[in-house]
């Protein structure tokens, strides 16, 4: 076991997306503070417990929860649904994938739109909530859209190229100026290179936290929100898990 | 036993005051600045000062979209003085994040945080001091302690706006803009300082609707200046007034 996996053993909760087993039960597990998670859950020991949420699964300390209901989850609901529609029933397949947006499931959302599309695949409602952009007639993607635009994907953001060139020269203007600074002044390089190496270890620290919560760095899950408090990471259905990158360098929002 | 004072001395003492009440009601009111006329328009537009004040708390409840089918319920919440909470549920998650006027926090299970935690800029956004105040910044801006100018007009895609430069008492800054036909508050600017970089948040606010004799947006858009993904809030509901206890925005112990 590598020292990063040790360290994220004994994080309180770690969260992990992985492809969904088979549901056991369904349940509303609280948390401190007002946190739920809904789903199936798909393992529970004495002390954590692991919930299929229909986009991956979920774990939590059992020290973190304050209570679990037994009920029927929507992402249940879904499911059973999901199972009893016809091959090619489109309009069965929409009036679920909007049953399921009312829930905010975006992973099934998106499952039934996609057999929406599948049948009609110029259908306008469907390609919008798949994130889809009809350009000249022709639905692309958003990031096809976004390059078309002229704009580059940076660190997990979509930017013009003047921005992304504006963050480059600016850390490499930093490294220069520590340089020149390391540089004009050797009396203080001992005290430079101390403050580097605690920042360094406070950085490696800060990232190992957040890749162990989420591989939050340099991905599309980052979101810039703009309406008050709120997440800086927003599951994307888009992006699959392994996708995520293990060893950022910085953050990407 | 008091002496009494001779007529003509008790007059004469008289005289200054009926003097200076004459000055008093001859003199012009003194000028109403452009910064108070955008201001008290803007009041006035929102439902007049007596029905903001009145409004002690609120919750508005809504969707949230954003790129790739991503979609959540959210619920927020400000009560005076300056408690904010938002609850973000998206699939088969519910985060909150809440400020009580001292303390910001969370608890994110999507990102890790399964017990409430106070936040630090690594991670989410906090709640400003504009942000959690339920009358907004404009309101009574000078006994707040911000400071408010005008730096002229400009032509947004639904008309000119007057925008209006607010330095906040926290030391945040934004840029409101009052578009000149509805004096609404069409777009805010703000100033937010994201991963060691200054980025321009937009948030541009239609479909002014009137709940309990107050005008509010019911459709919210927010993106980083010149890059293209945007989040989208769509609010379904403005409850007034709900009974709304203090220990909801306060750290949990």
């Amino acid at each position: 076991m590598t020292a990063r996996e040790m360290e994220a053993g004994v994080k309180q909760a770690i969260v992990i997306i992985v492809l969904a087993a088979a549901p056991v039960l369904a349940d509303d597990i609280y948390l401190r503070g007002g946190g739920q998670i809904t789903g199936q859950i798909v393992e529970q020991t004495d002390d954590s417990v692991t919930v299929d949420i229909g986009g991956g699964t979920i774990s939590a300390k059992m020290s973190s929860v304050v209570k679990i209901d037994k009920n029927n989850s929507p992402l249940q609901e879904y499911r059973e649904r999901a199972a009893k529609i016809p091959a090619g029933d489109v309009e069965a397949w929409r009036e679920l994938a909007r049953w399921a947006k009312g829930y905010s499931l975006s992973s099934q959302a998106r499952e039934a739109y996609r057999e929406v599309v599948a049948v009609l695949p110029d259908d306008e409602e469907a390609n919008k909530a798949l994130g889809m952009v009809q350009v000249n007639g022709n639905w692309i993607t958003e990031e096809e859209n976004y390059r078309a635009q002229g704009y580059v994907q940076f660190e997990g953001k979509w930017m013009t190229p003047s921005e992304q060139q504006s963050i480059v020269a600016g850390r490499q203007a930093q490294q220069a100026q520590a340089e020149a600074d390391r540089q004009a002044n050797a009396a203080q390089v001992q005290q430079i290179e101390a403050q580097q190496q605690a920042d360094q270890k406070r950085s490696e620290e800060e990232r190992n936290q957040l890749d162990a919560n989420n591989n939050s760095y340099y991905n599309p899950n980052t979101v810039n929100w703009g309406w008050g408090a709120g997440p800086g990471t927003w599951h994307n259905p888009n992006q699959q898990p392994q996708q995520w990158p293990q060893n950022p360098a910085t953050r990407g929002r | 036993m008091m002496k009494r004072e001779a007529p003509l001395k008790r007059y004469l003492k008289v005289l200054p005051l009926l003097g200076a009440l004459f000055v008093a009601c001859s003199s012009p009111a003194p000028p109403v600045s452009p910064v108070d006329e955008i201001v008290n328009a803007n009041i006035a537009a929102r439902g007049g000062m007596e029905t903001i004040q009145a409004l002690q708390s609120i919750r508005a409840t809504g969707m949230a979209t954003a790129s790739g089918g991503r979609i959540a319920r959210v619920v927020q919440e400000i009560k005076r003085p300056g408690f904010y909470r938002l609850e973000f549920s998206s699939q088969g998650t519910k985060a909150v994040f809440a400020h009580d006027g001292e303390v910001g926090w969370h608890v994110a299970p999507m990102q890790g945080v399964f017990e409430p935690q106070p936040v630090t800029p690594e991670n989410d956004s906090e709640a400003g001091i504009d942000e959690r105040d339920i009358e907004g910044p404009l309101v009574n801006w000078r006994e707040k302690g911000h400071t408010v100018e005008l730096l002229g007009r400009e032509t947004l895609p639904g008309g000119e706006a007057d925008k209006l430069e607010i330095k906040l008492a926290d030391g945040g800054v934004r840029y409101d803009y009052v578009d000149v036909a509805s004096h609404q508050v069409v777009r805010s600017d703000k100033a937010e300082l994201i991963a060691g970089r200054s980025l321009l948040m937009e948030a541009t606010y239609s479909d002014f609707r009137e709940v309990g004799g107050l005008f509010f947006p019911h459709h919210i858009q927010t993106h980083v200046t010149d890059r293209p993904e945007t989040i989208t809030i769509v609010v379904e509901t403005f409850e007034l007034n709900p009974d709304l206890d203090d220990a909801r925005f306060r750290l949990p112990e």
